[in-house]
């Protein structure tokens, strides 16, 4: 397995930053291994698929519209718009991309094309606020939730863990555009590069 | 308190005469600098004096004074324009004298030392007064923060704190921002009990108990600037104007835009000022000004105080100062019929009373000495009352604060277009030369020691022409099609006459509007029965994805995915007589089994290393073009650079592509530039080179892309030409310029003389019309 080399080479570097440097509001991760595959559906969920993941993955059902369902080590997400979206560890993902047959639909890995970065710590939301304007109040985007959003035109993939953890999916050639606005951006609350 | 002095006509004149002689003595003697206006009580804390400048003079204020309470303790009077501050030794910016928290080391001084001169001639002469000019501080460094609450409270005076209270104790979501920078508005000077407490007290409680609710948030120095429908409110913070030392994290200015179920307007009200002549001389203050100087801060606005009144207001306001011990020395009161206990109040604090005067003119050039009254029912040639005094107090009554109008929203944050290729790291190590081209940083050449633009490139093509060049490609916009409708997609896009590739090949397509007019050449490579990748040069993508987008949209056949790929793929472009010994050197698998046929592609594993391998070159000649996931693409280039480097591999800059792009004839964005279709471009584009006594002119001016082109039969050019130079270059293989041109019956002119003519015609460059290509390439064996 070869070590996938980071968009952000060189300008990641662990350790403690910004203001606030006896505690620190936000935790920076880059989560460098990870399958990310679009699924497209012709028809929607056909009776043979649905059993077909069902016993591949023990899929019962898709996500709700806005939410992530954990599947094994991934979850499956379903944005308001546009096809579904696999993300988390390889296995799933192969087990994904060889059960939708071209008769019922498309698979395209993005796993390579995207940046990701874990977002965590008490002002994680607050600082997501510094870009995203949709309303990322825990009972508007409990966990579980995911969305497509956009960053100072910079259009990106947020998934919330939980209350103070996010996922944040971004397009690899502006990974590092995107981290300078970040790091800046949380120098105010003091940031943890992990 | 006796009598005011009483002054008949003409009285002071010496002074104004002294003033139009010699202002800087008049000024100081009328207001003695030092002098301590400072009284007891307030929340400004002697306890932490601060030392500021203004104007060059070294003072002392106390915490929680303004720039404007600080000056006017030290005996100052206010500028009368606009005033700079910031931090000693920083930047001054334009600042609300009113608003600016002192600090320590805070420096401040008129914009101009021109106002106060400029404002007594203009008294002197009688002269209009020009409408006062509003500053706004440059934002410095700005961010954005979306704020979503269920209530927003614009203001913290008693109805602001209520209303927060209210609204989180019911269960809301709390915002409320106060412009200034302590919280309570009115009740940081207010007398009138509330909810019979003082209201300092009922304050305090009020904040005590909105900071022990978790769903409240209140925001100082945050002021509303806009609203936006009924729920959005846009507001602005300065962070870092009340700071001694400048916090290196926070940015200058916040915006925050608020989504609100419900915004309150709390703001209070503000006094309506009367209108007389030189209304705007230092020493005259509104109400809710004056009262904050005594009772907040526990400065004296002035020595002997006139308070001019349309109200009961008025009276209010000189029980709070006489409270103080700062009684008025007179009360004008403009109404007609001034009520009896008002009267009666005037007649307990001894403080003479002008029941239905009214002021017709401040006296004085550079600040206030007095003011001229006169019944409010008599005309013009009615008696004059002069009043002496250096501080007049005046309110015509008090009219809801509204929000600011016509202020801009801020425009939201963009965050820069560039993008990088998954190569930008090897090639920066290489020493490539980095520029910009459309949205991509690109290397435009690697030199060698010191070598200058133009000679790495020319070496870069040689390279390429003679050994083996590689190019970075990540750039390619690359777009995914899968679907057992993508065929009938493409011959939609693409045209009736567009045939699909075979299964591992490609084949060129002209993507075009519904008109004809082409958008993008692209390479169709068909990987699968129903899938296809499109590949299209980076300044291609956005069009050619928005043209499928919305053939897609409007076919029937919706059994289709597109999607961008361009960021999943890094790639290279591996072009030479020798790209093929090197592939073998490097990519044994690739060329292991039965060579790629032209137009080929396949994909393969080797070590681990996923990889599409395509024959065809950008350059003409051999080549092949390599595409990897882009975290394996630094891999890739490393393995090429280490196999292919001891056969004379050299890394290629995008100069070099260009030139080789040009001396093969392939189009470019200058070629398809939105106006022309495909059958115009392979009938108009040709290539053009100088001609033999123009190339060996030492001083030729040179062709450049914009020229027009003119008939060469020695006739005057004029009109619009029969065609324009698209793209040029100097081609280091030929030894001169080359250049490709759209041109009017452009392949029926071959082998003619024209003329390219530059700016307004000045330049004129003979030269000879060709094909699109100039170079043929060597080809060198397999394994050779």
């Amino acid at each position: 397995m070869l070590d996938r080399n980071s968009a952000l080479r060189g300008m990641r570097v662990p350790g403690r930053f910004g203001g606030n440097a006896e505690e620190p509001g936000v935790t920076i991760e880059e989560i460098k291994e990870f399958s990310l595959l679009e699924i497209a559906l012709w028809d929607g969920e056909s009776a043979s698929l649905r059993s077909r993941l069902s016993e591949l993955l023990n899929l019962q059902a898709l996500p709700e519209l806005g939410r992530a369902m954990t599947i094994g080590e991934g979850r499956l997400i379903r944005l308001a718009a546009g096809p579904l979206l696999y993300f988390g560890a390889a296995g799933p993902a192969d087990i994904l991309a060889a059960a939708v047959t071209p008769e019922e639909g498309s698979v395209v890995s993005l796993s390579h094309g995207r940046c990701c970065l874990r977002l965590g710590g008490p002002m994680a939301a607050d600082l997501l606020k510094r870009g995203i304007r949709t309303d990322l109040r825990e009972a508007a985007f409990p966990a579980g939730s995911a969305m497509a959003s956009d960053i100072g035109g910079l259009g990106v993939l947020l998934i919330r863990n939980d209350a103070a953890s996010f996922d944040l999916l971004l397009p690899r050639s502006r990974a590092t555009v995107f981290w300078r606005w970040l790091t800046r951006r949380a120098s105010a609350f003091g940031y943890d590069v992990l | 308190m006796g009598r005011p002095h009483l002054l008949e006509m003409g009285g002071g004149k010496g002074d104004e005469f002294m003033a139009r002689i010699w202002p800087l003595t008049y000024r100081r003697r009328g207001t003695p600098a030092g002098a301590d206006r400072r009284l007891k009580g307030g929340r400004s804390d002697p306890a932490r004096p601060l030392e500021f400048r203004y104007g060059g003079r070294r003072l002392t204020g106390y915490a929680g004074d303004t720039l404007a309470s600080a000056l006017l303790a030290n005996g100052l009077d206010l500028p009368e324009g606009p005033v700079l501050a910031g931090r000693t030794g920083g930047v001054l910016r334009p600042a609300s004298i009113w608003e600016q928290e002192l600090f320590d080391g805070l420096t401040a001084r008129p914009q101009s030392r021109r106002h106060a001169p400029v404002n007594a001639l203009r008294r002197l002469l009688h002269l209009e007064r020009p409408m006062p000019q509003q500053s706004t501080p440059p934002p410095g460094e700005v961010e954005h923060v979306y704020e979503h609450v269920d209530v927003l409270v614009i203001g913290s005076g008693a109805r602001g704190l209520a209303a927060a209270r209210e609204a989180a104790e019911a269960g809301a979501d709390v915002l409320l921002i106060e412009r200034d920078f302590t919280l309570g508005g009115c009740l940081l000077y207010d007398d009138e009990p509330l909810a019979g407490m003082a209201p300092r007290d009922w304050r305090a409680q009020t904040l005590a108990r909105l900071a022990a609710l978790p769903n409240v948030r209140m925001l100082t120095r945050t002021e509303a600037i806009a609203e936006e429908g009924a729920h959005l409110l846009h507001c602005r913070a300065r962070l870092q104007d009340h700071l001694a030392r400048r916090d290196t994290h926070l940015a200058d200015t916040r915006f925050y835009h608020v989504e609100a179920r419900e915004i309150r307007l709390e703001t209070g009200s503000v006094d309506q000022s009367f209108s007389f002549r030189n209304s705007d001389l230092p020493g005259i203050f509104d109400f809710r000004n004056a009262l904050s100087l005594v009772s907040r801060h526990g400065v004296r606005p002035g020595g002997r105080l006139l308070l001019y009144t349309a109200g009961d207001a008025g009276y209010r306001l000189a029980q709070s100062l006489a409270a103080r011990g700062v009684p008025p020395a007179a009360i004008i009161d403009a109404r007609e019929e001034v009520p009896g206990p008002c009267h009666q109040f005037a007649r307990r604090l001894a403080v003479p009373l002008y029941p239905g005067h009214r002021i017709i003119r401040a006296e004085g050039l550079f600040r206030l000495r007095g003011v001229v009254l006169r019944k409010t029912t008599e005309e013009s040639e009615g008696r004059e009352i002069h009043l002496e005094g250096d501080c007049l107090i005046q309110s015509a009554g008090l009219m809801p604060r509204a929000l600011p109008e016509g202020r801009k929203i801020p425009p939201p944050e963009r965050l820069s277009r560039l993008r990088r290729s998954p190569l930008h790291g090897a090639l920066e190590k290489a020493g490539a030369v980095m520029g910009e081209r459309g949205d991509w940083r690109v290397p435009k050449y690697i030199p060698k020691g010191t070598e200058e633009e133009e000679a790495a490139a020319a070496r870069e093509t040689l390279a390429v022409r003679q050994g083996a060049g590689l190019g970075d490609i990540s750039a390619l916009g690359k777009i995914d099609m899968q679907g057992p409708d993508v065929g009938s997609l493409l011959s939609r896009a693409f045209g009736d006459a567009f045939r699909l590739p075979e299964e591992g090949r490609m084949r060129y397509g002209f993507l075009t509007r519904e008109d004809g007019i082409l958008i993008a050449d692209a390479l169709i490579w068909r990987i699968a029965p129903t899938r296809f990748l499109i590949t299209t040069a980076p300044w291609f993508l956005e069009a050619a994805m928005n043209r499928l987008t919305a053939l897609t949209a409007a076919g029937e056949a919706r059994r289709l995915q597109l999607t961008d790929v361009t960021d999943q793929w890094g790639g290279v472009a591996l072009s030479g007589p020798k790209a093929e010994a090197i592939l073998a050197a490097a990519l044994p698998l690739a060329v292991m089994a039965e060579a790629l046929p032209p137009m080929g592609f396949r994909d393969l594993t080797q070590d681990d290393l996923p990889l599409r391998i395509a024959r065809l070159s950008h350059a003409g000649g051999v080549g092949y073009e390599i595409l990897t996931p882009a975290g394996y693409a630094d891999l890739l280039w490393q393995l090429l650079m280490e196999k292919g480097r001891p056969k004379g591999l050299t890394a290629v800059g995008t100069d070099a592509r260009e030139i080789l792009r040009i001396e093969a004839g392939r189009f470019g964005p200058l070629e398809i530039n939105g106006e022309i279709t495909a059958a115009e471009l392979r009938a108009q584009l040709v290539g053009l080179v100088p001609t033999r006594d123009a190339a060996d002119e030492k001083d030729m001016a040179p062709l450049a892309p914009g020229m027009i082109l003119f008939e060469g039969d020695g006739t005057e050019p004029k009109g619009r030409g029969i065609g324009h130079v698209t793209s040029v270059a100097m081609s280091p293989d030929l030894g001169h310029q080359i250049a490709l041109a759209l041109l009017t019956e452009g392949r029926a002119r071959t082998g003619t003389l024209i003329r390219a003519v530059g700016g307004e015609g000045e330049t004129v460059v003979d030269v000879k019309v060709g094909a699109p290509r100039f170079v043929s390439p060597r080809v060198e064996k397999r394994h050779a």
